[in-house]
């Protein structure tokens, strides 16, 4: 069995690696939550990267049908090929589509399935997986067949809180909650993304963007990804922190909503 | 002493699941857990699925295992050989049926998964778990004897973990969520096509092809969404102040499951006029709200405690408000709407057994059928409206 520890570029935090491991050696789905930009959504490419896997990945729609990520059957094409095709109608197979779920139940090789924001879909989306993410099969019902799983897919599913999910479907997973990176591990994602970043850069980005966070009254916080695009930014532009006095260049970077902006402009920036 | 753990969770109200239980036996057992440390994480991974929860299993774990000795790896293992089935059953008072395993099912699985697991080389052929030598417990080499946890500083590092008490922020204490009020009004349904015609009609098309002499054509026709519509009469009166958060409860789960919801006010009882804000200050006329919601068969919900004082129910002028005169009685309204609303029903906060003790809620009951606002009542004042609707395909 192999484990995960995390990748070059991907730093884990504290339980993070145990409940990944545990999910994938119980063969349980792992539910991720966590704020925006923590790298829910990430940490799924990174277990495929890791552990050398095939990832496949099933973004839900609030539309979203359980069905969908199973199979669909092609009627359509079935009707057209029966017309004008030289193909054998008679032969329903070509004519079933696998989604994602069924392309990862139907996989030789065990690979990793990313069900993305479970929560956009209807309330009742997560408990029509529940015998799937349990057996690891299911039935076509066009061709009489059961797919079965020969190694079960790692999966990894993630949600950002809009609904809660109900509680048949989370007894079945391991659950993990990634909080926000403290000072500490941004300071390690930081170097991971700009390993030759002036000290002074990253001390004042770093106080800046904690001062911003700690702000109360902010609509929306900024996140990891904002923070690296920012950084990027003063790398590129030039900054010298040193001149900046209480200025925060290119505001606009880290926050995108004209009131949070307008907040830190009249806490942090005195203006 | 994994018991009082058990235990302690139970305690801050923790459900831990049989599955869950057994997951976190299966996650010893394949030596997922090197450490204490380890431990506190994978067992959260495994007992505890919100993070609001996160601050009650600090709590627990604090409490279970702050000041302890030493665990030794046979202690552990006979606790998980002996203690969690039986206890477990007796605890959560399992019936038969109530789980998707029968509990000698996952007994019989967890024994296969053990007897397995014993052959293989890591657990050196002795039946304890990650005893005999290069233990997998102990990333810092402890052997035979098994770990002493009390005096290894990876306990300490987890307790100090739980202590640090970081998800007190998460932490909520609602009884009745949103939820499963959600999963109750998902009851009231009333599919009817709409939206983009993008669905194969496949009986039409083979009609059609027919039609043609075998020339496929095909017929595309609109998908079936929910399009139930509601009308809310919510009682702001005072004495519905000790429902307000049930009735927000309410409230926010109606609004998140249905788009075309309504929603008025009024005081005490119904008049001549509804309000559309809480504070009773923008008014409008009751007789054009029956008429415009009615004919587009809206589905009708008046939330309310039904009590008030006889006079305000049945007389002309009986409303409390001096400032305020009606000349037809409450109880006229109400037998007005209930005949134009056919799916309507009436939801009372105030516990069933007082009903019939109310006079005016024993009148009104008789207009309306009433349902408790519980999870139970929203549900089967749902069933109720479903039956009720009318079916009109326009």
């Amino acid at each position: 069995m192999e484990f995960f520890s995390g990748t070059k570029d991907y730093i884990t935090t504290s339980g993070l690696t145990e409940s990944v491991n545990a999910a994938i050696v119980l063969g349980r789905p792992l539910l991720i939550k966590g704020e925006p930009g923590t790298g829910k959504t990430m940490l799924a490419y990174k277990i495929a990267e890791a552990l050398n896997k095939k990832l496949m990945i099933w973004n839900i729609k609030s539309t979203a049908r359980a069905q969908d990520g199973l199979y669909v059957y092609d009627t359509v094409q079935r009707l057209n090929d029966a017309r004008f095709g030289d193909r054998d109608i008679g032969d329903i197979k070509q004519y079933i589509k696998l989604g994602p779920l069924g392309e990862a139940l139907d996989s030789k090789e065990q690979v990793v399935l990313l069900i993305d924001e479970i929560d956009k879909a209807e309330p009742e989306f997560p408990n029509d997986l529940l015998h799937e993410l349990d057996q690891m099969n299911f039935y076509i019902t066009e061709t009489r067949e059961w797919i079965n799983a020969k190694e079960r897919p790692i999966v990894i599913i993630t949600s950002n809180n809009e609904k809660e999910l109900a509680e048949a479907f989370l007894r079945r997973c391991v659950f993990h909650y990634i909080e926000f990176p403290d000072r500490e591990t941004m300071k390690e994602i930081i170097d991971v993304h700009f390993p030759d970043l002036d000290k002074k850069i990253l001390s004042f980005a770093l106080n800046r963007f904690y001062n911003i966070r700690d702000l109360q009254s902010l609509r929306k916080k900024p996140s990891t990804g904002e923070l690296l695009d920012w950084i990027q930014v003063l790398i590129y532009q030039k900054i010298d922190p040193e001149l900046l006095g209480k200025d925060i260049p290119f505001l606009g970077t880290l926050l995108k909503k004209t009131t949070d902006i307008e907040v830190v402009k009249r806490r942090l920036m005195n203006v | 002493m994994f018991e009082t753990f058990f235990y302690n969770l139970r305690e801050h109200k923790i459900k831990v699941s049989l599955t869950e239980w057994l997951l976190l036996m299966s996650a010893l057992d394949k030596k997922l857990i090197t450490d204490f440390e380890s431990f506190y994480y994978v067992s959260r991974s495994m007992l505890v699925k919100h993070e609001d929860l996160f601050d009650k299993y600090d709590q627990a774990f604090v409490e279970t295992f702050t000041n302890l000795k030493a665990i030794s790896i046979e202690e552990l293992r006979e606790f998980f050989e002996k203690f969690p089935l039986q206890e477990v059953e007796k605890l959560l008072n399992i019936k038969k049926g109530h789980y998707d395993y029968s509990l000698e099912d996952l007994i019989k699985k967890f024994k296969e998964q053990m007897e397995k697991e014993d052959g293989k080389p890591h657990s050196g052929g002795n039946k304890h778990i990650g005893t005999g030598g290069s233990s997998p417990w102990g990333k810092n080499g402890y052997a035979d004897m098994g770990i002493s946890f009390g005096e290894h500083h990876n306990m300490g590092t987890a307790v100090q973990i739980a202590n640090m008490r970081k998800y007190k922020n998460y932490s909520s204490d609602e009884t009745m969520d949103v939820r499963q009020l959600q999963i109750a009004i998902a009851r009231l349904k009333k599919l009817l096509p709409e939206g983009p015609e993008d669905e194969l009609d496949i009986d039409a098309t083979i009609d059609r092809s027919s039609k043609n002499g075998g020339d496929i054509e095909i017929v595309f026709r609109k998908r079936k969404r929910n399009r139930v519509k509601l009308l809310l009469l919510m009682d702001a009166g005072g004495s519905m102040d000790p429902y307000n958060r049930l009735v927000n409860l309410l409230f926010s789960a109606l609004k998140s499951r249905i788009r075309h919801l309504k929603h008025y006010y009024f005081h005490n009882c119904i008049y001549q006029d509804v309000f559309e804000d809480i504070g009773n200050r923008i008014s409008f006329p009751t007789a054009e709200l029956i008429k415009k919601y009615s004919d587009e068969n809206y589905n009708l919900i008046i939330l309310g405690d039904a009590a008030m004082a006889p006079s305000e129910l049945l007389n002309e002028g009986g409303s409390i408000e001096y400032w305020y005169y009606n000349r037809k009685p409450c109880l006229d309204w109400l037998e007005e709407m209930k005949t134009l609303f056919p799916s309507s029903v009436w939801i009372n906060p105030e516990q069933p057994r007082l009903w019939s003790r109310m006079y005016t809620s024993n009148i009104i009951s008789s207009v309306f059928p009433m349902f408790h606002l519980s999870v139970e009542g929203v549900e089967d004042a749902m069933k109720y409206l479903v039956r009720k609707q009318v079916v009109n395909y326009g």
